[in-house]
């Protein structure tokens, strides 16, 4: 069954041996980045673009696939969910501790 | 569905019959719990084995009085993470002494066995693409258990330590040997 | 402190092994992610929002200097250099690896730790009053049965597929510092007429969408029955806690809707039913267990220390810590020291590596090797000989671990919330670390005295905001995160459940709101109440005045 949408769609997953938020890009690729996310723009393609994520499952490299919602901004897609641009941007937490060598600093803010 | 058994893939002589099935004379059947006891006398006159299959809402008090007419009882796992059948099996492997086969039938995991067994089964319908060798790795990936008074391989500490007793350990943690005989 | 035998060892060992063969199979594919998933959360693996999380047990809160140790090793090499002390007494590293799991677990291992069943719904680590065995007012340790109650609850054959999780507290002291009647079950224990110990047995309390406070099911239960009743407990809710709704599925709603004296009953039915001898442990194995927590080689000292008063006199600042962060000891001459996790405007229950290499260092020198962590995200010394308090201040300092603001207005519980958790509906930290800067000034909060603020992500509740004096709820409307604030909750022996007040706020006013309630509060109450006395006796009104006047 179509599924309902009300506006662009991408993919998004995460990665099974780290965790990390990944989305399908245009060149059916699963990318930590939302900017090349390839865009389902009807119900048809929604649904077609879920069945993209069944070879990556497959292979054991995503688990959790599913369907968001974006806008289209000058910056490239922005989820309309609030969830979801959090998933995107990571802690808001500045991490102002001392790193060990091996422990590197990721956190973006 | 295959059925294991000692570890086994084990023949099954049982048959679920199904309600408006006629009973057969003969041969290993398995009855929902209301047609046992609905006809339980005329299943006293049977030659072949009775068993039921009760749902994991019922109580097992409810056949307290018949296990002695029972040769199985087949508890169902609806799904794998729906834990109810494992207290079903130990009351009726406890305080109600039930002795006959306990099959562990629905979404039967092998990630599972170990807890199975330590409750009362002794029989497991499993998936049709279940292998049998994670099945028994998986059955015996803990060979002890702190819970005293359940069945299973595992050694509790009362029995290790009956075999083993151990040194002082006021201050240290013992070193680990690495072959404990378990 | 407990340590592993020769048993506790091989069993962890072989957990260890097991997890790893799951994940193997995960990553070969044997298991599907659907398999794998209550098999990885019966080992504290979650998948949140950017990463894995793995929520490692620090058993009833006792940690050792070389426990906490390995604990930084951890957030060195496996993590990003710190990890986060939670409301539960556990630590939880927020960047794991999948495949990298199963050898964090071999290290833990190493240590006599452990992740079994810090997540799934199964018996969750159990947690205790983080000053047992050091506190003034205990009638007996309950680490012993904490450890009992651990052990029997570790790969529970019977009890690990629970219609939800299940999470136990136990305290030795009158005064409640494990929040027990929010539990669902809280165990405390008491003495009876002729000098006995034994238990007062709570159950059915909880946070989360429906806040219960748990009813007491037995006044007196002989502590040696201990775990043939609880299992009693377990198979009446295994058996009949509800399954058809998550929301519905903890054991007090079931509680709730058999009504106290109806489950009391199912219970003691069951109980009549165990075949109690075969489950008990025997007395030596209660003697083996306690034996290990009987009382470390205190020094015989006098109860003042000259040296410790004269620092105090001189000190204003050494003088206020040791006044918020210091209590009474049952060992002459010795003091519990409270390590603050929370710096202002910092995040609540973090610690770096290095801050957890400096408790070590300081917990070997300073208090017989032993640490605690609290439910309320703070770590404990539990054994610092008074003539050292100075000293260890002054270490403890330099790591920024000296806030002299326990129980105060920035001492606040925050849960992960929306920076790291799947679950969440809006951030929690960032609101916390608002407000802790806003009322952050020292004197500020000595002046608003004993406050409690506990603010959740999301309705689990896991950042305790029921039992918040002053509670936030973090919650999504269109996109953007509002707070809804609760007023009047307390977790301890007068536990109460927190009123929401009104329409909540967005994360640019709700700091304004809090301080607004702060503010009226120091100027209605009389006599020196603290903020909950106030409450208690005002009602929620004048805040509400206040709050929605002024917004
Ligand atoms: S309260 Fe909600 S947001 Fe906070 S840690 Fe718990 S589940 Fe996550």
């Amino acid at each position: 069954m179509a599924k309902k949408i009300t506006g662009p769609q991408v993919l998004t997953a995460n990665q099974l041996s780290d965790g990390m938020a990944v989305f399908l890009s245009n060149d059916n690729v699963w990318l930590t980045s939302i900017e090349n996310a390839q865009f389902a723009r009807s119900e048809e393609e929604a649904t077609d673009l879920e069945a993209c994520a069944l070879p990556a499952i497959r292979s054991n490299d995503i688990v959790d696939p599913y369907l968001i919602e974006i806008e289209e901004t000058e910056a490239g897609p922005v989820p309309v969910e609030f969830r979801e641009r959090r998933r995107i941007a990571g802690p808001s937490v500045q991490v102002t501790f001392n790193t060990r060598p091996n422990g590197q600093l990721a956190l973006a803010s | 569905m295959p059925l294991i058994k000692n570890g086994q893939i084990a023949d099954d002589t049982w048959q679920v019959l199904e309600d408006d099935a006629p009973l057969p004379e003969q041969g290993d059947v398995i009855v929902a719990l209301e047609r046992f006891l609905a006809e339980i006398d005329q299943i006293r006159t049977r030659s072949g084995r009775t068993g039921i299959a009760i749902e994991n809402t019922v109580d097992p008090q409810e056949v307290t009085a018949h296990l002695d007419d029972l040769d199985l009882i087949a508890l169902d796992f609806p799904a794998f993470t729906d834990g109810r059948a494992y207290s079903q099996a130990r009351q009726l492997r406890t305080k109600q002494g039930y002795t006959g086969e306990l099959r562990a039938t629905g979404n039967v995991l092998a990630d599972q066995a170990g807890f199975l067994l330590q409750v009362g089964f002794d029989a497991f319908e499993v998936a049709a693409d279940q292998s049998l060798d994670v099945w028994n790795k998986a059955a015996n990936s803990m060979a002890l258990a702190y819970q005293r008074g359940y069945g299973g391989t595992q050694k509790t500490r009362d029995k290790l330590q009956a075999a083993r007793p151990l040194a002082n350990t006021s201050n240290c943690a013992l070193a680990v040997e690495q072959s404990l005989p378990i | 402190m407990y340590r592993y035998d020769e048993f506790d060892t091989t069993f962890v060992r072989q957990r260890v092994d097991q997890f790893r063969d799951q994940v193997n199979r995960r990553v070969s594919g044997e298991l599907t992610e659907e398999q794998f998933r209550p098999l990885r959360l019966m080992n504290g693996l979650y998948l949140q929002l950017h990463a894995y999380m793995l929520r490692v047990a620090v058993p009833y809160g006792t940690l050792n200097a070389a426990q906490m140790r390995k604990l930084a090793f951890i957030a060195d090499k496996y993590d990003k250099g710190y990890g986060h002390f939670t409301t539960r007494q556990n630590i939880q590293y927020n960047w794991p690896k999948l495949p990298d799991v199963p050898d964090i677990l071999d290290h833990l291992a190493d240590v006599e730790m452990h992740a079994i069943q810090t997540s799934g719904n199964c018996i969750r680590n159990v947690t205790a009053d983080q000053w047992s065995g050091a506190a003034a007012d205990e009638v007996e340790d309950p680490r012993p049965y904490a450890e009992l109650m651990r052990q029997w609850s570790s790969l529970h054959p019977e009890f690990s597929f629970l219609p939800r999780k299940f999470k136990i507290a136990v305290t030795g002291a009158q005064a409640d510092r494990a929040a027990i009647a929010y539990h669902d079950i809280g165990l405390r224990l008491k003495k009876n007429g002729s000098d006995e110990i034994g238990f007062e047995v709570l159950v059915g309390g909880g946070m989360g969408r429906t806040p219960m406070i748990a009813a007491r099911i037995r006044d007196w239960l002989p502590k040696q029955e201990l775990l043939a009743y609880l299992e009693a407990i377990m198979r009446v809710y295994n058996l009949h806690g509800r399954r058809d709704n998550k929301y519905k599925a903890r054991i007090k709603i079931l509680v709730h809707e058999l009504g106290a004296e109806e489950f009391t009953s199912q219970v003691e039915e069951e109980y009549t039913r165990i075949d109690a001898p075969r489950v008990m442990p025997p007395a030596q194995e209660l003697e083996r267990i306690a034996a290990y927590f009987a009382p470390p080689a205190f020094d015989d000292l006098q109860d003042d220390s000259p040296k410790f008063m004269q620092h105090e006199e001189e000190d204003a600042a050494f003088a206020q810590w040791v006044e918020r962060n210091v209590a009474a000891h049952k060992q002459r001459g010795y003091a519990i020291v409270n390590v603050s996790l929370k710096p202002v405007g910092g995040v609540p229950g973090d610690a770096s590596s290095d801050q957890m290499r400096a408790v070590a260092d300081l917990a070997e020198q300073l208090s017989l090797d032993e640490i605690r962590v609290t439910h309320e995200q703070n770590l404990v010394l539990p054994h610092v000989r008074k003539q050292d308090l100075y000293r260890l201040w002054q270490e403890l300092k330099k790591h920024e671990l000296a806030d002299a603001n326990i129980g105060l207005a920035t001492d606040i519980i925050a849960c992960p919330g929306l920076d790291y958790c799947a679950l969440a509906t809006a951030r929690s930290i960032p609101i916390s670390q608002d407000i802790s800067n806003r009322l952050g000034d020292i004197a500020r909060q000595r002046e608003i005295g004993d406050l409690k603020i506990k603010i959740s992500g999301c309705i689990n509740a896991c950042g305790h905001h029921h039992a918040g004096h002053i509670g936030i709820l973090g919650l999504e409307k269109r996109g953007q995160e509002y707070y809804q604030i609760t007023l009047g909750g307390s977790g301890d022996e007068r536990a109460s459940v927190g009123e929401i007040i009104g329409p909540g706020f967005s994360s640019e006013t709700v700091t304004d709101a809090v301080e607004t309630i702060v503010d009226t509060y120091v100027g209605l109450r009389q006599n020196g109440e603290t903020f909950i006395e106030a409450y208690r006796r005002v009602g929620p009104d004048p805040f509400k005045e206040a709050v929605y006047a002024a917004h």
